[in-house]
């Protein structure tokens, strides 16, 4: 049995999410996308990728994701699916924002090929929404056919949403949205502030004004029976909504780009830097990674709880957020 | 070992200088300010630490609490400074 | 083989006091051990000329059969936590190769015929081939449409 050491910890390579980001190509440019122009012209080059997943597979990983950009607009990515699925992974993963399903051909190919987890990044609940950030006025048409199409073909994707300046106060109504098309499991993520974005601070808004807007989307989850978590907020600013909030180290995830390889958690854009103050959190160094850099950078470490080891109460209700 | 939290507002404890940073026990100290007094003093091999003024309306031992704290303080100033 | 002794077990305190031969484990490796069980239990760490001693009681009334089986856990943490640290640096190696592969070297004969059988126009302006509403088009290419 062979272990890879993800961060701090060891893991089984057949546990591991090879997460490799063939380019960053993309066909749309949302208006809170972090990946510039530069970096749109990087692509890894095929017999890369396959050497790669090569040289894991050997190892023994059985879960790849392709990632980008947009994966989907490459020509070679159904191809290396199936030359995936041919070698022995038996979860193949591509993220997208889901407008090439929107053909059924292309989805029945995609899920011929042998993709079997599709998670779709969803912007908004409504047309004009989706408009105003992905700038495509057709976009919330064609994503919902691209839902449609890969439902009847069996395939549930998981939704990732992103929680920013001009969506946290819709969240819930995203997530009933696209609910109601058999969507089951949301991820959250908060915009990050990093290379195209970085300077867009508008975007990113403390979490504790957004933080009622996340509440909903957790409740509204509850009442519809579908998950919701969110993924790049430290728990201590969700006190009650602790079980929503998700431990990126749990997939496993091994990011393979064509800069650098790394676990996912050791990424500038995940969370994983303490403040000064988390020292003393129950939480620290343990289920907590901390707040993104960019994040800490931009709002200092105010909404910041740590949570005592103990149950220590005290007759006064700790002072609210 | 510290005995289960009893009526007294004040009490001692030992902590070892070999496995306890000073640092880490007056941090824990800090954290705890709300609910204790601490005064921290070597004396041979050990840190004593007189603690008083004891708050009895929390609920739990906050020596033992304290402690607590002091050794995931010191273990994980010890990582940083490795790492 | 146990290496660490129970030196005192109350189950009307619900303590425990263990001890192990400091020259068995550093003491980076007792800590992680200790801090595993600091949610559960109260724990004190002290030293008594070569031994350690760990003095745990337990947050909630422990009986007898509990405390002996806590002791064992404690034992067993200090296995896997000095097992994580020899681990960490004998295959420090193994992580260099992963994330430093050489292309050639991994490539290999069979593998250059898979990869001439895998469409090697690898740029993705290749854009999709059955696409009449140009949804694959990359967004450059888009934007330089409508500037012209």
């Amino acid at each position: 049995m062979s272990e890879l050491r993800l961060g701090e910890q060891w893991v089984d390579w057949a546990e591991v999410l090879v997460d490799v980001q063939i380019g960053y190509a993309c066909n749309v440019q949302c208006d809170y996308c972090s990946i510039t122009d530069e970096m749109r012209r990087e692509n890894m080059a095929t017999g890369t990728i396959m050497a790669k997943l090569a040289e894991a597979r050997a190892r023994g990983a059985t879960r790849v994701a392709f990632g980008g950009g947009e994966p989907t607009i490459r020509r070679s990515l159904l191809p290396l699916v199936r030359w995936s699925r041919d070698r022995g992974y038996r979860s193949i993963k591509v993220p997208s924002n889901a407008l090439m399903y929107s053909y059924r051909r292309f989805a029945e190919e995609a899920v011929e090929a042998g993709i079997n987890e599709f998670h779709v990044s969803f912007m908004a609940h409504t047309p004009e929404l989706y408009e105003k950030i992905m700038g495509r006025s057709d976009a919330f048409g064609l994503v919902t056919q691209g839902v449609r199409n890969l439902a009847a073909l069996g395939h549930k994707p998981v939704g990732d949403l992103i929680i920013k300046s001009d969506t946290w106060m819709h969240l819930a109504d995203i997530v009933e949205h696209w609910a109601g098309l058999g969507i089951d499991t949301f991820n959250l993520w908060l915009v990050s502030l990093s290379d195209r974005n970085k300077d867009n601070l508008a975007s990113l808004l403390p979490v504790s004004v957004m933080r009622e807007g996340i509440v909903a989307a957790f409740e509204r989850g509850k009442k519809l029976g579908v998950s919701v978590v969110s993924r790049h907020i430290p728990p201590c600013m969700l006190p009650g909504y602790e079980e929503h909030v998700a431990d990126l180290r749990e997939d496993k995830v091994l990011v393979v780009t064509p800069r650098a390889t790394f676990a996912l958690w050791e990424s500038r854009i995940s969370p994983n830097t303490y403040a000064e103050k988390c020292a003393t959190c129950r939480y620290f160094q343990g289920a907590c990674l901390g707040l993104r850099r960019d994040y800490l950078e931009r709002y200092g470490d105010e909404e910041v709880r740590p949570q005592l080891p103990s149950e220590i109460t005290t007759r006064e209700a700790p002072s609210a957020a | 070992m510290t005995s289960p939290a009893s009526q007294s507002d004040s009490a001692s404890v030992k902590l070892h200088r070999a496995l306890y940073m000073r640092e880490a026990i007056t941090d824990a100290a800090a954290t705890f300010a709300d609910f204790a007094s601490f005064a921290v003093r070597p004396e041979g091999d050990h840190f004593v630490v007189d603690v008083s003024g004891i708050d009895r309306e929390v609920e739990g031992d906050v020596v033992a609490e304290f402690c607590n704290f002091a050794l995931a303080n010191t273990a994980v100033r010890r990582k940083t400074r490795h790492a | 083989m146990t290496h660490s002794q129970i030196e005192t077990l109350d189950a009307g305190t619900s303590t425990l006091t263990l001890s192990l031969d400091t020259g068995l484990y550093p003491r980076d490796v007792l800590y992680a051990a200790a801090y595993v069980f600091l949610d559960r239990a109260y724990v004190l760490l002290d030293r008594d000329g070569s031994r350690f001693l760990v003095h745990l009681r337990g947050k909630q009334a422990l009986d007898e059969p509990t405390l002996r089986a806590m002791a064992g856990e404690f034992e067993n943490e200090l296995l896997a936590q000095a097992l994580r640290q020899r681990l960490v640096r004998a295959n420090q190696r193994i992580l260099e190769d992963i994330t430093g592969l050489a292309i050639t070297g991994a490539a290999g004969g069979s593998m250059q015929e898979e990869t001439a059988m895998i469409d090697l126009q690898d740029s993705a302006d290749d854009g999709f081939l059955d696409d009449p509403q140009g949804i694959a088009t990359p967004w450059e290419a888009k934007k330089g449409a409508l500037e012209e």
